[in-house]
C-alpha cells in the first residue's frame, strides 16, 4: 500500500520518522510509534526509537505575510522527547549528553511498517536543531529550525578587494571595497575602477574567463569605445569624463545563459548559500534571452537578494518541506489544486473581506538602470531625463490594460519596487498579476483539515477549491500550519479567493 | 507440565544483569535489546536457519529460575517452536550435543498461545487450532510464558527457537525475561478486572466524519491480595516495591491453570502506582491492590 492510499483513511497511524544527523553514516533514528526497518529497506534493520511524546508533532507555520514582501515566513515547533535515552543500534545513548545544537535532522512520516513500504516514507522537514532542553524528568525538547538562515544571511558580494594584490593603478579609496559581482544580464550598471592609469573597469569578479560579456559602455550616458577583457573586466580606449557605465552578461560556468529570475536565484542559492535543491513555478513569467539580471556591487545578503528577485516577479521565495528552496510568483486563484469538503474539516470556516485599501496598492516596476547625476551633452532630452530619474518607474503606468484598472490614482509609491527584468514587457506582465489578485475584491478565508485528509502535494502558493461552505470558490493557499484540533493533527489553511 | 494454582508474579528478571548471546544478530538490532524494558527494542536474527536463532545467557552464578518469558515474538503460528534449556556446569550447546549436563529441558513447545477454546465461537468464526491470524497477531503482541513446574538453579541457559520457515526470513523477539517467582498461598480476591486501553483521540468533522489518531492499546490488570500473612506481606509483597516500584517490570500471570485463556490474562507489565500493604481486620493478615499496565 502506498502512503498516499494509507493516508487516506480516516484513522490512519501515522509514524513520525526523526532522523538526527540524517546525512551521515550514522543517524539516530527516532519515532512516534514502534517502527523497525525490514532487512530488504534501503535502512536495514533499523530501529526508530520510540521516544517521540505521542502528540509531539512539530508545528509547522509557514505564511505569506505580504504580498510584497518577498519571503515567505516561517516558524518551526518544539519535538518533545520524553526520554533522552534512546536506543541506538542496541547501545544506550544520552542525548542529554551531547552536543545537538546544530546537527542536522530531518523528519519523515509514513504508516506502520506491516501496511506501508519504508521506501513510501514522505519528508515534511529537513532542517537543523536550534536548541535543546533537557529536564531532569528525563524529557528533552528539541527546537527546530530549517536551513534557511544559512543562505538568508550570506553575505553578497562575497569578495572585497585588496589593494596588494591589485594593480598598480588600483585606486587606494576602493581598498575594501566589495569586489562586484553580475548574475544575468544588467543595463547601465556601474563597475568598479580598479586601474586608473589604463582606466579599467570591472563589473564581475567571480564568472571567471570566459563567462563574461560586456556588451556596451557609456560615459554619462553616451556609448563610449572600450576593448572586453573577458574576465569581467573592461579597458576604456579613452580617459573618462563622468559616470562611466556597461551593460555586462554573465552566463553560468556551462555556457548557460541566466536569463530568468529563477536562474539567478537558484545560480545564487546554490553557488552561495549552500541550497542543493532549487524548485520553482513562475507563472507564466519567463524572461527572454537575457533579459534579466542583478548587479550586486555593495555588501548585502543573499536573503535580500532573493528577497527582491522573489518581489520583482511579484512572488515569493520560502523553503519547501523538503529542504529545498522554492520560488513562486503569485497569481490569481485559478481553478484546480485539492477540494476541500465538509468531510475533511475538522474547524469551522472563517472568512472576512479585504479591506478595499489592500486592493489599491500601486504597483510600480523600476529597471535595473543606475541613476546618476549629470549625462553627457549628446544624450537626448528624454534618455536623459530618464537617466537621471529612479529609473523607469512610471513606465508601467502608461500600460493601458494598468491604466483602466485605475491605478492612476496613486502613481507613485516611496519605495518602487525594483525588478531584476530589464524586458519592460515583463515587468509589466508581473505588474498586471499583481493588479489581476489585488484590483478586485478578495475574501480571506481559515480554517482547519485533518491531517489525514490533506493532500500533501499542495503547499503554500497553491490553489484550493472549498466545496460546501458559504464561501465556495477557487482559493490561494497564503499560510499552512500544522496545528491540532480536538487532539487531532489537524493542517490549518489560509487562503484568498 | 507447567505449574497450576494461585497467581504467579515474576519480578526479579534476571537477563538484565546476564551476559547475553546468540546464534546470530543484525547488527542494528543486537541480541542485547532482549534486555531492554520496551517490547518494541527487538533482537533480529540474519536469518530463519535454526544455526543462528537460538538465545545464550550466563547469570554469572547459581540462579533460581521459575519462568522464562519471550515477549513480543514472531515465530509462526503452528510451526514456531521452542525450547528451554538450563545448566549448572556451562554454556549449552546445540539440541543434539549440548556438551554439559542439563539441569532442564523443556522439550520443544509450541510457540503461540491459544488464544481462543475451542467452541467459543460458532462455526465459521472460530480460529482453527485457537490461534490467531498472522494479520491479527500483526496488531496484537504475541509472546509465551514458561513456568516451571519447580524452580531450577542454574547459571546457564539457552533456548532454541525453531521456524526455519518463517516468511519474514528472520526470527526476532522484544524481550526475554527470565526469574523466579512469587506464587501467592492464597489467591486473589473475586472481584478483580482485566481492561484494554485505547488512548487514542477522535474528533468529527464538519460533515460528522470521524477522524482518529490510534495508539497501541494496552491491557491493564487490577487485583488484589487480601490474605497475605505476615510473611509473604514482607518478604514477597514489599520485595516486589522495593524491586521494581512504579519503573520496573514484571511478569504477571493470574490464572495459570486456565491456559485457554491465558493469554488473555498473562501479561508482561509494570505496577502502575505505589500502593499501601494493608493490615486487614482479620489478625495477622495483610492486603494490597495491584494495578498492573502492560509494556509495549
Amino acid at each position: 500500500m502506498t502512503l498516499a492510499e494509507y493516508l487516506r483513511r480516516q484513522n490512519a497511524a501515522i509514524v513520525l520518522l526523526v532522523d538526527i544527523d540524517y546525512d551521515t553514516a550514522d543517524p539516530i533514528r527516532l519515532s512516534t510509534l514502534p517502527y523497525i526497518t525490514e532487512p530488504g529497506d534501503s535502512d536495514a534493520n533499523v530501529l526508530f526509537a520510540p521516544v517521540v511524546a505521542k502528540r509531539g508533532l512539530p508545528r509547522l507555520s509557514q505564511r505569506l505575510r505580504d504580498v510584497w514582501g518577498g519571503l515567505a515566513v516561517a516558524s518551526w515547533g518544539d519535538l518533545p522527547l520524553v526520554s533522552h535515552r534512546v536506543n541506538h543500534n542496541g547501545t544506550e545513548r544520552n542525548l542529554a549528553t551531547e552536543s545537538l545544537r546544530g546537527r542536522s535532522l530531518r523528519l519523515r512520516i509514513t504508516g506502520p511498517r506491516s501496511l506501508v513500504p519504508y521506501s513510501e516514507a514522505r519528508t515534511i522537514f529537513i532542517g537543523r536543531i536550534a536548541e535543546a532542553t533537557a529536564r531532569s524528568d528525563g524529557s528533552l525538547r528539541l527546537t527546530l529550525e530549517d536551513t534557511s538562515a544559512a543562505w538568508l544571511d550570506a553575505v553578497l558580494p562575497p569578495a572585497r578587494y585588496d589593494a596588494a594584490a591589485m594593480p598598480p593603478g588600483f585606486p587606494a579609496s576602493n581598498d575594501g571595497k566589495p569586489r562586484p559581482m553580475v548574475v544575468g544580464k544588467v543595463a547601465h550598471a556601474r563597475p568598479a575602477l580598479i586601474d586608473a592609469t589604463n582606466h579599467i573597469y570591472e563589473f564581475d569578479a567571480y564568472a571567471g574567463a570566459g563567462n563574461v560579456t560586456v556588451h556596451s559602455m557609456y560615459d554619462n550616458g553616451a556609448a563610449v569605445a572600450f576593448t572586453d577583457n573577458g574576465d569581467g573586466t573592461v579597458t576604456l580606449v579613452n580617459p573618462p569624463s563622468g559616470v562611466i557605465t556597461g551593460t555586462p552578461e554573465v552566463t553560468l560556468t556551462n555556457g548557460t545563459n541566466t536569463n530568468e529570475e529563477w536562474q539567478i536565484a537558484e545560480h545564487l542559492l546554490t553557488t552561495y548559500g549552500g541550497v542543493t535543491t532549487f524548485n520553482h513555478w513562475t507563472s507564466g513569467v519567463t524572461g527572454s534571452a537575457a533579459y534579466a539580471g542583478v548587479y550586486l556591487s555593495e555588501r548585502t545578503t543573499l536573503g535580500e537578494v532573493v528577497g527582491r528577485i522573489a518581489r520583482g516577479m511579484f512572488g515569493w521565495c520560502a523553503m519547501a518541506p523538503d529542504g529545498s528552496v522554492s520560488l513562486q510568483a503569485l497569481d490569481v486563484p485559478a481553478a484546480g489544486g485539492p477540494t476541500i469538503t465538509a468531510a475533511q474539516r475538522l474547524g469551522d470556516v472563517e472568512w472576512r473581506d479585504l479591506p478595499t485599501r489592500y486592493n489599491r496598492i500601486p504597483v510600480l516596476y523600476e529597471r535595473n538602470d543606475a541613476p546618476r547625476d549629470t549625462v553627457a551633452a549628446s544624450v537626448g532630452l528624454d534618455f536623459g531625463a530618464y537617466l537621471q530619474s529612479e529609473g523607469n518607474e512610471g513606465a508601467a503606468e502608461d500600460a493601458a490594460d494598468i491604466t483602466t484598472r485605475g491605478l492612476l490614482e496613486a502613481p507613485r509609491m516611496t519605495t518602487p519596487y525594483l525588478t531584476p527584468d530589464l524586458a519592460y514587457s515583463n515587468s509589466v506582465s508581473a505588474a498586471n498579476r499583481a493588479l489581476a489578485l489585488l484590483s478586485s475584491d478578495r475574501r480571506r478565508v481559515s480554517f482547519a483539515v485533518a491531517w489525514a485528509a490533506w493532500n500533501w502535494d499542495y503547499g503554500l502558493g497553491d490553489s484550493l477549491t472549498l466545496d460546501g461552505t458559504p464561501v465556495d470558490g477557487d482559493y490561494l493557499i497564503t499560510a499552512f500550519e500544522r496545528t491540532r484540533v480536538g487532539g487531532i493533527a489537524a493542517i490549518r489553511i489560509e487562503a484568498v479567493g | 507440565m507447567p505449574r497450576t494454582g494461585n497467581l504467579i508474579i515474576g519480578g526479579r528478571d534476571k537477563v538484565s544483569g546476564a551476559t547475553l548471546g546468540a546464534g546470530s544478530a543484525a547488527a542494528t538490532l543486537p541480541v542485547t535489546n532482549l534486555a531492554t524494558q520496551a517490547p518494541a527494542e527487538v533482537w533480529r536474527t540474519t536469518s530463519a536457519a535454526p544455526a543462528d536463532t537460538y538465545i545464550t545467557a550466563d547469570f554469572g552464578g547459581l540462579t533460581l529460575i521459575d519462568l522464562v518469558s519471550l515477549i513480543a515474538h514472531n515465530l509462526t503460528q503452528g510451526a514456531g517452536q521452542w525450547r528451554i534449556r538450563l545448566s549448572q556446569d556451562g554454556p549449552i550447546g546445540p539440541v543434539d550435543s549440548p556438551g554439559v549436563a542439563l539441569e532442564y529441558d523443556s522439550g520443544w513447545m509450541n510457540a503461540w498461545p491459544v488464544v481462543e477454546p475451542f467452541g467459543v465461537l460458532p462455526w465459521g468464526e472460530f480460529r482453527w487450532g485457537g490461534q490467531l491470524t498472522s494479520d491479527e497477531a500483526a496488531a496484537l503482541v504475541i509472546s509465551e510464558h514458561h513456568v516451571l513446574e519447580q524452580g531450577v538453579l542454574a547459571q546457564y541457559l539457552r533456548i532454541d527457537l525453531d521456524d526455519a520457515g518463517n516468511a519474514d526470513g528472520y526470527l526476532q523477539a522484544g524481550r526475554l525475561f527470565v526469574s523466579p517467582v512469587w506464587q501467592t498461598a492464597v489467591n486473589f480476591d473475586r472481584q478483580w478486572d482485566i481492561q484494554v486501553q485505547d488512548d487514542s483521540v477522535r474528533q468529527r468533522s464538519a460533515a460528522n466524519v470521524v477522524y482518529s489518531e490510534p495508539m497501541p492499546q494496552y491491557r491493564i490488570l487490577r487485583l488484589a491480595l487480601s490474605w497475605m500473612d505476615q510473611g509473604e506481606a514482607f518478604v514477597q509483597a514489599m520485595d516486589l516495591d522495593w524491586r521494581q516500584g512504579v519503573t520496573g517490570e514484571i511478569v504477571i500471570i493470574p490464572r495459570p491453570d486456565d491456559t485457554d485463556y491465558l493469554y488473555f490474562t498473562a501479561l508482561y507489565g509494570q505496577i502502575a502506582r505505589s500502593q499501601p500493604i494493608k493490615n486487614r481486620r482479620a489478625p495477622g493478615y495483610y492486603g494490597r491492590e495491584y494495578t498492573i499496565e502492560e509494556l509495549r
